[in-house]
């Protein structure tokens, strides 16, 4: 067992016990620093390229290469015309007593 | 752009569905007749053997038999082809139910396909009645079949009609407000195009409760349940029809 209150016992490896003298620490602060001005620059340059991308000038100049649509679009006569004829068919073919087939009624006597 | 569209989708729907349904209406009417003239000559073919009982007699039944037992297999074949053609161009039916039915009666046709076969085969009195009867008891399970197949006809073709309405209302409703006219006008037809776009919404709800009114009947249909098809969507036809009439009035006036 070892005395802990004979300090004769440690006296002879104080100098080992003894905390090392500060080295300079590593330049981690420096390099987290770095990358985080790395990561701020990079977004800010995407954002620049993405609002450069979706400037109004570009779009611009798409709405004048593909002209946009007329919010409503009026039938044309012949379109009009057209469905006026389909209206009278498809009603005429909705009418039930003419669009039942009726099954055939055959004979089921069958004698010899 | 989209109403224009499906109106123009459906006039050549329509018209491609017409001429397919013509040509088999009239193959199945044609099988009919055929069918009857068979019969008759049966009959004919049966009472002479009865009172002759000689071996030609019997070879002229046998032979006469036949082919009327052929020409009734071919009466239904023919007939569930036509149900199956009218009912893959209805219009508004899911993919999935039109798969559903051509499954169904395709079966049905094969069926009926395998049953001639072995009646061309069958050279016997006792060999065509064994086929008869198989055909018989079939029979059994083609009205309901038949009467669910008229429902969907019947019904689809309603809602047919009221999209084929409802396209043509909200063109013409687009036509009186770009038209010169004045606002007075433009309010009264604006208010008759609404009243009628109301109307036509609630037929469609009606067409609906009758799709579940004919889906009772039809398990248990015989060949005098078919009536109940015109009794029960007649009334909605004829306000199908009286809304095709307040749209020709509304358009009335109106330059195209």
């Amino acid at each position: 067992m070892v005395d802990i209150e004979d300090q004769s016992t440690f006296s002879g490896s104080q100098a080992v016990l003894q905390a090392p003298p500060e080295m300079p620490q590593p330049t981690q602060t420096g390099l987290q620093k770095k990358l985080t001005i790395t990561v701020i620059v990079g977004a800010f340059i995407i954002l620049l390229l993405v609002a450069a991308l979706l400037s109004p000038t570009k779009k611009t100049k798409v709405q004048e290469v593909i002209p946009s649509p007329s919010p409503i679009a009026t039938p044309t006569l012949s379109e009009m015309k057209q469905q006026i004829i389909q209206n009278d068919q498809v009603i005429q073919q909705a009418n039930p007593e003419e669009n039942i087939t009726l099954p055939p009624e055959v004979d089921m006597e069958v004698d010899f | 752009m989209k109403w224009r569209m499906i109106g123009l989708s459906l006039l050549l729907w329509s018209i491609c569905v017409t001429a397919v349904n013509a040509q088999g209406s009239s193959e199945y009417k044609q099988n009919v007749d055929t069918y009857r003239d068979a019969y008759s000559q049966y009959q004919i073919k049966n009472s002479a053997y009865i009172s002759a009982g000689t071996f030609a007699s019997e070879e002229e039944l046998i032979l006469s038999a036949q082919k009327m037992l052929v020409s009734r297999a071919d009466v239904w074949a023919s007939y569930w082809q036509l149900e199956k053609t009218t009912i893959l161009g209805l219009s508004h039916l899911s993919e999935t139910q039109k798969k559903e039915w051509q499954k169904q009666l395709n079966t049905e046709i094969s069926s009926l396909a395998a049953h001639r076969a072995k009646i061309l085969a069958a050279k016997t009195k006792s060999g065509l009645l064994t086929e008869a009867q198989i055909l018989n008891k079939k029979q059994e399970t083609y009205s309901p079949l038949a009467f669910s197949a008229n429902s969907i006809i019947a019904s689809e073709r309603l809602k047919q009609g009221i999209t084929s309405l409802q396209v043509f209302n909200q063109n013409l409703a687009v036509r009186v407000n770009q038209q010169q006219l004045t606002n007075e006008q433009k309010e009264i037809k604006n208010r008759g195009l609404t009243v009628n776009a109301e109307r036509l919404g609630k037929l469609l709800d009606k067409v609906l409760k009758l799709d579940t009114e004919l889906k009772d009947i039809s398990s248990n249909a015989t060949q005098t349940s078919f009536v109940k098809i015109p009794e029960l969507a007649g009334p909605l036809f004829s306000e199908l029809s009286q809304l095709n009439q307040v749209l020709t009035e509304l358009s009335e006036g109106v330059e195209w």
